[in-house]
């Protein structure tokens, strides 16, 4: 459903949700956000931003925690004073969704371990916790907060390599590694990611 | 929790560690598409079949390849995309203030930041007390100098000509001396010195060893008070003590009576004079 103005500024997120395309939705806030200050912000939306919410999306699962870190994530690029001070605009982006989506993590699970508490307290039922997942493969939630875990080195590349399917030499780039120490550290994350679920893989 | 991870297993030196622990691992753990993940190598099947250890293990790397690889699969609904980039370009129209949880700065960032006047000022007090110091102690020291170098009366003649120098007549050099002068006063001093008798080596080392004895009591004259003969205790033993006129006594101390004058005078009565160097 188009909008009734074309010409208006301001369109609720309802109206730009029908709308199919990228393009599109990027065609209709015109003039405001294609201004200077924002120019490279927008490119940069066009460019990954698919790609960051895609990662978004397996990594956390749910559509309300995918939308706060994407908003997040490219607010603080554009708020970010000099687009020059930036060495790697997309390896920024990607480390900035993904550190988001993990504290988003953390917080999840605190805050569930924090509700068992109240909810042994007050002797409620336990049913209103967090909105389910959606569509995720079973013990995907003990393997998110797995990934959470992992040591920082370790994480950034199975975000990137198994979440975001970015090859190896991308990696690295984005990392500033070998794309061969990727791989590397993509093969200890598995194993500590099989210690960490407990299911052999580990020293324990 | 380590970072590094020791693939060749525990490290506990009694545990049972399959020697075949690290082929298990290193083929288990790499990167591998699904249909590689399948066709595990004859020989690894064999040894995974009759070791329940690495067969444990790799059940474990393979549920977590599964499961990168389950996450991996999921795709996000359609209107995902749409839905973010139009919440996205609603808060960046709206200066880039969060509707979320935190908030970024809204002003632009090509425009430089003015601080206030107080802002300013203690941002730049502390150079400015500094350059103040600095400025204060040079003031202080390039005056102490200057006053150094002022010419202090009494403190040494003006520069002048030389003594002898007659400026107003004569040649004059360039410091003002008659230099004809001096050069007749100095032609005089040379035949002065040419023409006189000159007394041989010898006599003048003879005079010199004359004239050395006598030269010492002079030099002790200068010191000494104009006094008497000094006590013969205090010379004997090197002390200089003060002079005392010898009318001045009273009476002299027992123990300071040598009993010379009784010596040299027995039928007067006891005079009490300080022997001298002359009587001894």
């Amino acid at each position: 459903m188009a909008p009734a103005n074309p010409s208006q500024d301001r369109m609720s997120i309802a109206e730009v949700a029908v709308s199919a395309t990228f393009q599109d939705a990027f065609e209709r806030s015109t003039p405001e956000v294609r201004d200077q200050r924002h120019a490279w912000v927008t490119r940069l939306i066009e460019r990954d931003g698919p790609g960051i919410l895609r990662m978004l999306w397996r990594l956390l699962g749910r559509e309300a925690d995918v939308l706060d870190a994407y908003q997040d994530c490219f607010c603080k690029l554009a708020a970010f004073p000099k687009p020059q001070d930036l060495k790697y605009a997309k390896a920024y982006a990607y480390k900035a969704a993904s550190n988001i989506a993990i504290e988003l993590i953390r917080s999840r699970k605190r805050r569930a371990v924090h509700w068992e508490a109240v909810v042994a307290e007050k002797g409620g039922p336990a049913c209103e916790t967090a909105p389910p997942e959606v569509a995720s493969p079973a013990n995907s939630g003990r393997l998110r907060e797995a990934i959470a875990e992992l040591p920082t080195h370790l994480r950034q590349v199975v975000l990137l390599r198994d979440l975001a399917q970015r090859p190896y030499e991308e990696v690295g780039r984005m990392l500033g590694i070998d794309p061969a120490t990727a791989r590397v550290y993509r093969r200890h994350a598995v194993v500590k990611l099989a210690e960490l679920m407990g299911v052999g893989g580990g020293r324990s | 929790m380590n970072d590094e991870h020791d693939l060749a297993g525990p490290e506990t030196p009694d545990a049972q560690v399959c020697p075949k622990r690290l082929w298990v691992l290193n083929a288990l753990s790499d990167d591998m598409s699904g249909e590689e993940l399948d066709a595990l190598s004859p020989g690894l099947q064999f040894h995974l079949s009759r070791c329940p250890e690495c067969r444990s293990l790799a059940d474990g790397l393979v549920g977590v390849t599964t499961g990168l690889r389950s996450l991996a699969a999921m795709e996000q609904p359609g209107s995902l995309v749409a839905a973010a980039n139009g919440q996205l370009f609603d808060a960046l129209k709206s200066g880039g203030r969060l509707t979320g949880r935190t908030e970024v700065r809204d002003e632009p960032w090509e425009e430089p930041v003015r601080p206030s006047v107080g802002e300013f000022l203690v941002g730049h007090l502390r150079p400015l007390a500094i350059a103040a110091s600095i400025a204060l102690f040079i003031g202080v020291v390039g005056w102490r100098w200057s006053g150094s170098l002022r010419p202090q009366p009494h403190s040494q003649a003006p520069i002048g000509p030389m003594a002898g120098a007659d400026p107003s007549a004569g040649e004059k050099g360039e410091s003002g001396i008659n230099v004809r002068k001096l050069k007749g006063q100095l032609l005089e001093r040379k035949d002065i010195i040419e023409n006189s008798d000159a007394e041989p080596v010898e006599q003048l080392a003879d005079d010199s060893q004359r004239r050395k004895p006598d030269a010492e009591p002079e030099r002790r004259r200068t010191r000494l008070p104009p006094c008497g003969p000094m006590d013969p205790v205090d010379t004997a033993f090197g002390v200089d003590a003060p002079c005392i006129p010898r009318g001045s006594l009273s009476g002299p101390p027992a123990e300071r009576d040598l009993g010379w004058g009784r010596a040299l005078d027995n039928s007067g009565p006891p005079v009490f004079t300080s022997p001298t160097t002359k009587d001894r």
